[in-house]
């Protein structure tokens, strides 16, 4: 059986994550509320105005955010928040790498942090920055910008290199194995590069009613499941090229509404599914049954979905402030 | 068809360099309304007023990736408007302010193109502010100049105390060549009550036309009203027409000839406004276009004292209006014989 709690926060939910022994969720009057696994909740106000971004180091219990007051900050459970950055510009996104680099950016320039380096470096961006994530084996911080990906290579951050392709790129992300890039556009599109040929092997993943904001890898790395579309989407990982010149499996669900948010399940065949309505189902690939795990809600679609890193816990953010915890043992 | 209120409005004020933009940006700010108002601005430091939200912009322009080059839209005001949209309360209104070379279409249609954006938040109107004393020069060499005026749901002629009465006249005929549908709102100071610029609801389709002076007036039959009167003067940039029939449309024709008008023409088209009445259709038809977007919906039925006259006011660069009225005049549905 599935155990369901619920946070209602009197503010917009802008993040979540699981830091520590707790699910974390950020919201737009620049607290976040920590919702520890025992059940104990508290909150606390890092920033001014509204966190714009939020990431954590499940690991380690580093809680990252961004806002809208110019400043980036690294906070640890009980300790004071480290300021990363404090500028006049709005700190737009954050990412934190499983291997301890962070990065941010505001306006037109990302700062990278390296792992155990005091200060960050900035990295010029062609244009203002919607995202950034870094690759599984640490290799590449990878930005979402007008025109293509952004590609920044940790060992190198002055050689960035930009993955091309005309249009807004809103968000990005990298295949487990490091070979390909992926973005999601404001053409209600995703487009794909091989890393190590970008040149010839590129495509566009399109047939969206919305942007795909929202994709995830499987745990075994061999597929792409989506959001932006009313049934489950998922492309192919598994040829040389990944999903060029392949077509997309299409899952429906028993009700037609738009998937907002996916996430994979960790060491299993799982996906969960947020919905506009704000109700959240777990897919699974073995049956391609949905199994419902949160009701709708008028809290509004799920705009945040994880899970904790032994899969047991899946976290997830409505838009308007409820947010939802739920304990899925061992799968 | 716009039933959703709670959807933040949007004013837009653009003009050309030193118009008096920020005058009125301040006196928004400073007047005690009780409102809250989030401000985008360009050049950050020149709103005297802290007591409100006011984010610095980059005016990012972005080419949509879909093959039509006019698609554009402002990049970095969707990054802060979504961001605008994650502060608890939200706000009463979000003003943004563009340079003074800037050309207000990608504003505009980062509303009509971005779901997300549409759906929280409305476009209330397009603000041109002029300067009486600069304008008619303005115009004159500026294509900018001219692309803003045409724009505008509502024009401000600003510091009208500095030219004489024939002059203001002269200037308000000559944004009239430029823009027939416009409100025009004289000031000194951008000395204007709030409520005559602010919750507009200009973009509305409810609202299409609705204050066009001398435009709905107009007799119903075949014609084009021809706004500008000497199409060889060099300053003739932007211009605009309009077309009225009173015979009823043939929708089967309408539709296909203006996506084909938007298509082929939208790089010159800025904007379009319509109310058709289509043949055996009791409700009336509104439709608005800004470059190649366009949007349209049935509103209203049409009033038993009022004639059913479809009315299409077009403005853009040297748009081909023979070729326009033409295909216009074609999409007037076949007449029932004489028995």
């Amino acid at each position: 059986m599935v155990g369901l709690r619920a946070l209602s926060v009197e503010a917009p939910l802008t993040g979540g994550g699981f830091a520590g022994r707790a699910f974390v969720v950020a919201d737009g009057e620049g607290a976040v509320h920590v919702c520890g696994l025992d059940g104990a909740v508290s909150q606390r106000k890092l920033h001014e105005g509204a966190i714009l971004a939020m990431t954590t180091d499940e690991k380690t219990g580093a809680i990252f955010t961004a806002g809208d007051d110019g400043r980036a900050l690294r906070t640890l459970a009980g300790g004071e928040p480290e300021v990363l950055h404090d500028g006049s510009k709005w700190v737009d996104t954050i990412a934190c790498s499983p291997r301890g680099a962070v990065a941010w950016s505001a306006g037109k320039t990302i700062h990278l942090r390296q792992r155990g380096a005091e200060q960050a470096v900035p990295v010029a961006a062609p244009s203002s920055v919607s995202d950034l994530t870094f690759s599984a084996d640490g290799r590449f911080l990878g930005a979402a910008v007008y025109g293509g990906a952004l590609i920044v290579p940790l060992a190198d951050p002055s050689e960035a290199y930009l993955l091309g392709w005309q249009g807004s790129h809103l968000t990005v992300g990298f295949s487990p194995d490091g070979r390909f890039c992926v973005t999601a556009m404001l053409e209600n599109a995703l487009h794909v590069w091989r890393i190590d040929k970008p040149e010839d092997k590129h495509g566009r993943m399109g047939g969206y009613p919305a942007k795909p904001l929202s994709f995830c890898w499987t745990a075994d790395g061999r597929y792409l499941a989506t959001a932006g579309a009313e049934v489950l989407v998922m492309w192919p990982f598994t040829g040389p090229d990944g999903p060029i010149g392949q077509k997309a499996g299409v899952y429906p669900a028993e009700q037609s509404l738009q998937a907002r948010t996916v996430a994979s399940r960790p060491n299993s065949r799982q996906i969960a599914v947020g919905y506009v309505d704000g109700s959240v189902a777990l897919f699974d690939r073995k049956t391609s049954a949905f199994l419902p795990i949160a009701e709708p809600h008028e809290a509004g679609a799920v705009n945040g979905l994880c899970f904790s890193a032994d899969g047991r816990w899946l976290g997830f953010t409505r838009e308007r402030g409820v947010a939802g915890l739920a304990e899925l043992g061992k799968g | 068809m716009d039933m959703q209120t709670d959807k933040t409005p949007v004013t837009v004020l653009t003009g050309y360099l030193g118009a008096g933009k920020t005058t009125l940006l301040n006196r928004i700010l400073s007047e005690d309304h009780g409102r809250k108002y989030a401000v985008i601005v360009n050049e950050f430091g020149e709103v005297g007023i802290d007591n409100e939200l006011v984010v610095d912009a980059d005016e990012e322009i972005f080419e949509m990736n879909n093959g039509c080059i006019c698609c554009t839209v402002r990049g970095d005001l969707i990054r802060i408007l979504s961001g605008l949209m994650k502060r608890a309360g939200g706000f009463d209104g979000i003003i943004v302010e563009t340079t003074g070379l800037a050309d207000p279409a990608p504003v505009a249609q980062t509303f009509f193109v971005d779901d997300d954006i549409a759906e929280r938040l409305k476009l209330d109107a397009i603000v041109t502010v002029a300067d009486a004393r600069h304008l008619t020069d303005e115009l004159g060499r500026a294509p900018e100049a001219q692309e803003q005026i045409a724009f505008g749901d509502i024009v401000l002629v600003n510091k009208t105390d500095l030219v004489g009465e024939d002059e203001l006249a002269a200037i308000e005929a000559r944004i009239r060549q430029i823009n027939p549908t416009a409100k025009i709102v004289r000031t000194t100071r951008c000395a204007v009550p709030l409520d005559a610029i602010l919750g507009q609801s200009a973009f509305d389709l409810d609202r299409i036309l609705e204050d066009a002076p001398d435009f709905l007036h107009q007799h119903g039959h075949d014609h084009a009203h021809h706004r500008h009167d000497d199409v060889n003067r060099h300053d003739a940039h932007v211009t605009s027409f309009s077309l009225v029939t009173d015979t009823p449309l043939d929708p089967e024709k309408f539709f296909p000839w203006m996506q084909m008008i938007a298509q082929e023409f939208g790089i010159d088209l800025l904007r379009m406004k319509g109310i058709l009445a289509f043949k055996d259709d009791p409700k009336r038809y509104v439709a608005q276009a800004v470059h190649m977007m366009l949007e349209g919906d049935h509103q209203r039925p049409w009033r038993e004292d009022e004639a059913r006259v479809s009315r299409m006011v077009f403005i853009g660069r040297n748009l081909p209006r023979d070729i326009i009225e033409d295909g216009f005049l074609k999409c007037r549905a076949a007449q029932p014989a004489m028995a």
